[in-house]
């Protein structure tokens, strides 16, 4: 077995979360708990922290949940009004309490090891006009936050490593900042519960793109339609300004829109074409089973766990179904390659705790018919 | 399928028996009643089923058989490995509930009678009526039988004397928890009683 990215997991001060600990994590994980206890919140610590705190990705998770109070100006304007957007980072830490009091730093990474752990917070900084002319700015702590001091999202990396981004700028549209070399991305795809977009889906094909990787994609659409022989993407056509994916069928002289085959199909073709995109990196997938007819869903699980192997990349998902749980749990125990884990968050004393089904405790779950959502 | 109540048994006349008194004393069937089929499958599902995401109340009704102390300490010691640490020494005799903060309330009634050695069949012994005639004819009866004329193995004794007793009833042959329904057997003998007073400590009823 190959080694993990994460063999255990730690949050401190994100969203519900003012502490959670997972003790154990497997090569194949599944998040299950009530609406509202945080599963999708766990994927985005886990996105935060492969991608090393990128700034574009914060900005991101607020957009996708409606967290940003106005819309991001294409360039820095000095408008009280645009500063005031900046504001709208303190949805991504614990109780959404005002950012400019003295906050606790969001920090997530693998239980105890500070080395491996990002940790984000808000800090004061004023530059040091002296050496005017040097490239380097010296950066002035400044927790009093004197009037020539700039809110910045100071981002480290274990002790040593540090990057700080004035937060105006990470509230600006395009803000793509190069980043430190120590601050190595952890190869990661994230498909959130509206699944990927057009786009994304298509940029994803052209990486795997006549490669081995492209029948790994074609063998997931046999699932559902054994008939596929080929796959493709075609466009703009029309109206349309994306490219859209085709599929050569048997006895069809004509390729057929993917998407005309039912909503399972782009589903798994998200599914699989992200996992394949994560190689050595993490898969986070938010309502996993979704548009996934129960029937083909032991069948997704076998062969994300056999990808997942293969092209060593740590799955992390969640679900609310039964039938995903229960083809998760088959799926699991038949791979003996891979462990599989289903990670139950819930409410005790208004911290938030994980219980852990391993392989064992799973197939008497099922079998014995407990609940384990 | 969320169940907030569980009862674990080790075979289908546990539940038919408890059914029945319970049916008597018009009291909620607000339980899953789950058959484990023997003690070992019982004892090794208990940690997950402890797992259970809604559960508030887990009852567990066990034969002593031959050894109640040793039956009490398997299953101390399971439920010590998922936590529980207020476990009593020995099994309280009016049946033992242990309620721990943040756990599910866990109740143990050991078979016949949480004192003795014995199974289900003992317990129902002693719902057999005190003003009965023909207890002391079966197992005279049975006694009667020459060593190697008697197929069941000794310690089916019970088992022997209750269902020949069943047998020679106004409908022969009812099973147990049928013979409760139809008031051959007592339902408010002091042990159902006992039984009874358990269940419903043990889920608040």
């Amino acid at each position: 077995m190959k080694k993990l990215i994460l063999n255990g997991l730690e949050i401190h001060e994100y969203r519900v979360y003012s502490h959670l600990q997972m003790k154990r994590l497997g090569r194949v994980n599944l998040f299950v708990g009530k609406n509202n206890i945080g599963k999708s919140s766990v994927l985005e610590a886990l996105w935060i922290y492969s991608q090393r705190g990128q700034p574009s990705s914060l900005v991101e998770i607020l957009q996708s949940r409606d967290e940003l109070s106005r819309p991001l100006p294409f360039s820095l304007s000095s408008g009280s009004d645009a500063r005031d957007r900046i504001w709208d980072v303190k949805h991504l830490f614990h109780g959404r309490k005002d950012v400019r009091d003295h906050l606790q730093p969001m920090i997530i990474g693998p239980i105890d090891r500070p080395s491996a752990s990002l940790s984000i917070s808000i800090e004061w900084f004023s530059i040091n006009d002296d050496e005017q002319g040097d490239v380097k700015q010296r950066f002035i702590p400044d927790p009093d936050r004197g009037t020539d001091s700039d809110p910045y999202l100071v981002i480290r990396l274990g002790k040593q490593r540090r990057e700080l981004h004035r937060l105006d700028r990470v509230f600006s549209r395009n803000y793509r900042p190069p980043r430190r070399p120590e601050f190595d991305r952890i190869a990661g795809q994230f498909i959130r519960a509206n699944g990927l977009s057009s786009e994304d889906v298509a940029s994803l094909w052209d990486s795997i793109a006549l490669t081995d990787l492209e029948e790994s994609v074609v063998a997931a659409l046999h699932l559902i339609a054994p008939e596929v022989q080929r796959v493709s993407f075609v466009g703009p056509q029309g109206r349309s300004s994306v490219r859209v994916p085709v599929a050569r069928i048997s006895r069809l002289n004509e390729p057929v829109s993917l998407r005309s085959m039912g909503e399972g199909m782009n589903r798994i073709l998200g599914i699989i074409l992200a996992l394949v995109n994560a190689r050595e990196g993490m898969l986070l997938v938010d309502e996993i089973e979704s548009g996934l007819h129960y029937t083909v869903q032991t069948n997704v699980w076998r062969l994300i766990f056999k990808l997942a192997h293969q092209l060593n990349v740590q799955v992390f998902a969640t679900t609310h179904s039964w039938d995903c749980i229960e083809s998760f749990q088959k799926a699991a125990v038949e791979d003996l390659a891979e462990e599989g884990l289903l990670i139950r968050l819930e409410n005790k004393d208004d911290e938030v705790n994980t219980t852990i089904f391993d392989e064992k405790r799973l197939s008497i779950a099922t079998k014995e018919q407990i609940e384990v959502r | 399928m969320a169940d907030k109540f569980v009862l674990l048994v080790e075979g289908k006349d546990d539940e038919h028996v408890l059914y029945a008194l319970l049916n008597y004393h018009s009291i909620p069937r607000i339980c899953r009643v789950k058959d484990k089929q023997g003690i070992d499958n019982l004892l090794g599902t208990l940690e997950v089923e402890l797992l259970g995401s809604e559960l508030q109340g887990l009852g567990i009704i066990i034969d002593a058989d031959t050894n109640i102390v040793a039956r009490w300490q398997s299953l101390s010691r399971t439920l010590r490995d998922t936590g529980y640490s207020t476990l009593p020494a020995s099994p309280d005799p009016n049946g033992t509930v242990i309620n721990e903060n943040g756990k599910p309330d866990v109740g143990v009634w050991i078979m016949p009678d949480n004192t003795l050695p014995g199974m289900l069949e003992h317990f129902v012994r002693f719902l057999v009526p005190s003003e009965d005639q023909l207890w002391y004819r079966v197992t005279r009866c049975i006694d009667d039988i020459p060593e190697g004329e008697r197929l069941f193995p000794e310690q089916h004794l019970i088992k022997a004397q209750i269902h020949t007793w069943l047998s020679w009833q106004h409908e022969p042959g009812s099973p147990l928890g049928l013979a409760i329904t139809k008031r051959y057997l007592e339902a408010d003998s002091t042990h159902a009683l006992t039984l009874i007073a358990w269940f419903r400590r043990l889920f608040g009823l």
